[in-house]
């Protein structure tokens, strides 16, 4: 692939735009004092920043690069990913999920299922979430390696020593606060530089009818053009959306991922914390079409290039081979700086959640209890930096193993998403749901989910099963262990419950 | 009883197998006719509109039900 040589102008404006969003990360973290104001920035965020900042926690650099290979791959059915396995899960999780980790008062999800079901529990999905991180850290490094590499020439390694270089500076001395408003920032910008490869993409290729007739006359892409695929289809039946993303991994992830949840807890109140979710809906109607277009213009302008998609085929190459052909001097550095914002925001977000989650859950739990506040934030601080630096190891493996960034992302999610799911769901719905049951639905569902994904090598499922079946059955399955152990194990008292579940509100004497 | 669950049968596969069709887009849509039922349906204690009700532009509820309606829009056009 081609690189291409940046002019004085787009090279101001990504410098700018990195010097500038530094400065600001380490200017907000100035008034930090304790573990309080580094996790939960203070419980001072307004709405609309934690709306924006929910937003580019999700969508970054993965989306932008991953997105636009699957979009060339398998078409507008990846725009599903942001509508039902967004919009609806976060419209739930505003009016029913939300108010009880708020009410419960708590730092962490894994802390919520400490406290409702036992310590084992919280620790097992705390190990299992900062693995996750780790993993979604390296997907986010593999994706500006790519970009980087794919237009300017820049190294692997250089390019994923740069990215955690300023990415370590914004977290380990912003916190939550820096965090939030710097992805603020990389929410508009994110949001222009997807807008302009998407515009002129599409004026380049004659337009939205044009490009759907281009489509519709190659023989390969004849789904390209629906949001819901045929039942048979091998990746993305409509079942299989609705059941396994619909019902259970984007519940799953906007429910009970650290990463967002984190974001609504340091809001002022919980109607913000409310609204934040409603502004990230909102922000969400708009963003997969700026995202998955790209992959369909790819189609059209680079299909007899890259051909049809097969086994070895590297979808990470879309989007740099499209930058380069349809970008001039000048707009080329806001789309930079729109990766960037998109690379920063992903990894911020994942590093802040990955140290809340290991102080709160593991090092106060285990290694030190009496820890003060102080001790925390140092803690937390250092642990940013082990986590990049475990990001950064972890990069070439996926680079090599996987072939996109989001597929690598959604197989990860995929091992224990629906477990999570069903634990929070029976805890917060039921008082019935015991602790040993909690125990044996993580254990079964986690079990089933890796069976699954390994089902062509175990089962000799010619091409797996797909993702999406798996996050659902492996739901299906942990809610069945829930249920039957339950019936023959005790569960907390009325007392401990309350607040916990539903039907249960805090009394007077247990409210945070 | 049987025939007529084996006609359901059928017809669930038929529509199923051909592109989505009625089926999948009627369950999609389905889903958020739900949400927005239970949305206007919640009670306003529990959103804390006990006091006054906000002016509709400041009211969270009805820009979810807003979100909600427009992803409708989306899934009958391209689903």
């Amino acid at each position: 692939m081609s690189t291409i040589r940046l002019s004085a102008v787009d090279i101001a404006l990504v410098v700018g735009y990195l010097v500038g969003i530094t400065i600001l990360g380490v200017w907000l973290g100035r008034g930090i004092r304790g573990g309080r104001d580094f996790f939960l920035a203070g419980k001072s965020l307004p709405w609309w920043a934690a709306g924006m900042s929910l937003v580019v926690s999700d969508i970054g650099a993965k989306d932008m690069i991953g997105l636009a290979g699957d979009g060339y791959r398998y078409g507008i059915v990846m725009m599903n990913f942001d509508f039902i396995g967004c919009i609806f899960p976060v419209l739930i999780a505003a009016f029913l999920f939300m108010p009880y980790f708020w009410l419960a008062g708590v730092y962490t999800v894994p802390e919520y299922l400490g406290r409702r079901y036992n310590l084992g529990v919280r620790t097992f999905f705390a190990i299992i979430w900062v693995l996750f991180m780790m993993g979604t850290l390296g997907t986010v490094f593999v994706s500006a390696a790519a970009m980087f590499e794919g237009l300017l020439g820049w190294s692997f390694w250089f390019s994923v020593m740069l990215t955690a270089v300023v990415v370590g500076l914004c977290t380990a001395l912003g916190g939550l606060r820096a965090v939030v408003f710097t992805e603020s920032i990389s929410c508009v910008v994110l949001t222009a530089g997807a807008a302009l490869i998407c515009g002129l993409g599409l004026a380049k290729v004659g337009g939205w009818a044009h490009l759907q007739e281009t489509i519709g006359q190659m023989a390969w892409t004849q789904h390209h053009l629906t949001l819901l695929p045929p039942a048979d289809h091998p990746v993305y039946p409509w079942p299989a959306v609705l059941l396994g993303l619909g019902f259970v991994l984007g519940p799953a992830y906007w429910i009970s991922n650290q990463a967002i949840v984190q974001r609504t807890l340091g809001t002022r109140t919980q109607n913000e914390a409310r609204a934040s979710y409603v502004f990230c809906a909102a922000i969400k109607l708009v963003f997969p079409i700026l995202l998955v277009v790209p992959g369909l213009v790819g189609v059209a302008l680079l299909g007899p290039e890259l051909g049809q998609p097969g086994k070895d085929w590297d979808g990470n190459r879309v989007l740099p081979m499209l930058v380069v052909r349809l970008l001039p001097p000048g707009v080329l550095g806001v789309v930079m700086g729109a990766f960037f914002a998109g690379v920063i925001s992903n990894l911020d977000s994942y590093v802040s959640s990955a140290s809340t989650m290991v102080v709160t859950d593991l090092y106060r739990t285990f290694i030190r209890r009496q820890a003060t506040d102080r001790e925390c934030l140092l803690v937390g601080r250092w642990l940013v930096v082990a986590f990049l630096v475990g990001g950064v190891a972890i990069s070439y493996p996926i680079k090599t193993g996987f072939g996109s960034v989001f597929e690598a992302f959604q197989t990860f999610l995929s091992f224990f998403q629906g477990p999570l799911l069903a634990l929070l769901l029976l805890g917060m719905l039921t008082r019935r749901a015991t602790p040993w049951g909690g125990v044996a639905g993580m254990i079964v569902g986690v079990s089933t989910s890796a069976v699954l994904n390994s089902a062509e090598l175990l089962l000799g499922v010619p091409g797996g099963i797909p993702f999406l079946w798996t996050a659902w059955w492996s739901f299906v399955a942990a809610l069945a262990g829930v249920v039957v152990v339950s019936a023959f194990t005790s569960g907390h008292d009325e007392a401990r419950l309350r607040g916990l579940v539903c039907w249960l509100p805090a009394g007077e004497g247990n409210k945070p | 009883m049987s025939s007529l669950s084996e006609s359901v049968g059928v017809l669930w596969l038929l529509a199923a197998a051909s592109g989505a069709g009625w089926v999948g887009k009627a369950a999609f849509i389905g889903v958020f006719v739900a949400l927005i039922v239970l949305l206007a349906s919640l009670p306003a204690r529990m959103l804390g509109e006990t006091e006054c009700r906000p002016a509709l532009w400041r009211n969270v509820r009805a820009w979810a039900i807003l979100v909600a309606a427009a992803q409708i829009l989306i899934y009958t056009l391209w689903g």
